[in-house]
């Protein structure tokens, strides 16, 4: 079989045969359910802080850490502790923290993919 | 009212999905019912991250897997039997009647999941990716059924129709 000849044979015939005709009166039997049927309300989400509140946070922390300091005073990035990197990296607190945000996450679309199923059911 | 506009565009292709998967009119016109009835009921969780089709669809052919899941398990009735390429065939004069008819009776010898998924790519011209959306199904298993469907109906195709229409086709 060459697909192709195939693909355009299906194609050609799906499009000559169209749709399957809806029953007659179909449009009115739906919309006489959907007359009686509550639709769910749209639920606006808003965030728990507004976005000024996040921009003048940022205003501040930006402020607080790059603001110089007066004459004689260290740099704050002179006080942080030196740390071998490759060792946070490899630290097990940091996989297992990771292995769990990872197994979370999981569940989690897990059960969405449920709830839609169950939508559907 | 917008919603009245939604069911008459696409009361038709959905009714087709439903029909493609349960091959029986009464079934399938409940399911459609069924399907606009919980898009309407759902529309605030309709997130526009695929087409509004597509989300229609799926829940069409999710409701219609279910129902037709329902059936086998119940009973062996007469429902199993297909009667897309009867219900058809009424009106299949002529050589475009004779092509209409040995697609409806190949289509009628896939499963109807996979009579569905080829029906998705063909007539309701999605790609795999809205067919995955659609159907639920992984993208590796549609591209398995779309190649062992295509090969099934064109082989069956090619048993079926009259050589002037093969003829007519490969022009």
């Amino acid at each position: 079989m060459n697909e192709t000849d195939a693909d355009k044979l299906l194609r050609d015939l799906f499009k000559e045969a169209g749709p399957f005709s809806a029953p007659d009166g179909l449009d009115a039997r739906i919309l006489q359910r959907i007359a009686v049927t509550p639709r769910t309300a749209i639920a606006i989400e808003r965030p728990l802080l507004p976005t000024w509140i996040w921009v003048i946070s940022a205003v501040l922390v930006a402020g607080v850490v790059f603001v110089p300091g007066g004459a004689g005073s260290i740099r704050w990035t002179a006080e942080l502790p030196s740390m071998d990197l490759g060792k946070v990296f490899t630290s097990p607190w940091l996989l297992m923290g990771l292995a769990t945000c990872a197994a979370l996450f999981g569940l989690d679309a897990w059960l969405n993919t449920r709830r839609s199923a169950a939508l559907c059911r | 009212m917008a919603f009245a506009w939604i069911v008459k565009e696409y009361k038709h292709l959905t009714y087709t999905v439903a029909m493609r998967v349960l091959r029986h009119r009464e079934e399938a016109e409940e399911v459609a019912q069924d399907a606009f009835v919980k898009a309407y009921q759902n529309l605030a969780g309709y997130q526009g991250g695929s087409k509004f089709s597509t989300w229609l669809f799926s829940i069409t052919y999710r409701t219609a897997i279910s129902k037709l899941r329902a059936r086998r398990a119940s009973t062996s009735d007469l429902h199993n039997v297909p009667e897309t390429f009867t219900a058809r065939s009424d009106h299949n004069n002529g050589v475009l009647g004779d092509r209409r008819a040995a697609l409806e009776y190949a289509l009628a010898q896939l499963a109807p999941e996979d009579a569905a998924v080829v029906s998705l790519f063909y007539l309701h011209e999605q790609n795999v990716e809205e067919i995955v959306t659609t159907t639920g199904l992984k993208a590796s298993n549609v591209k398995v059924k779309l190649h062992r469907s295509r090969k099934k109906l064109f082989d069956i195709l090619k048993q079926h129709m009259k050589e002037e229409v093969w003829t007519l086709n490969k022009e």
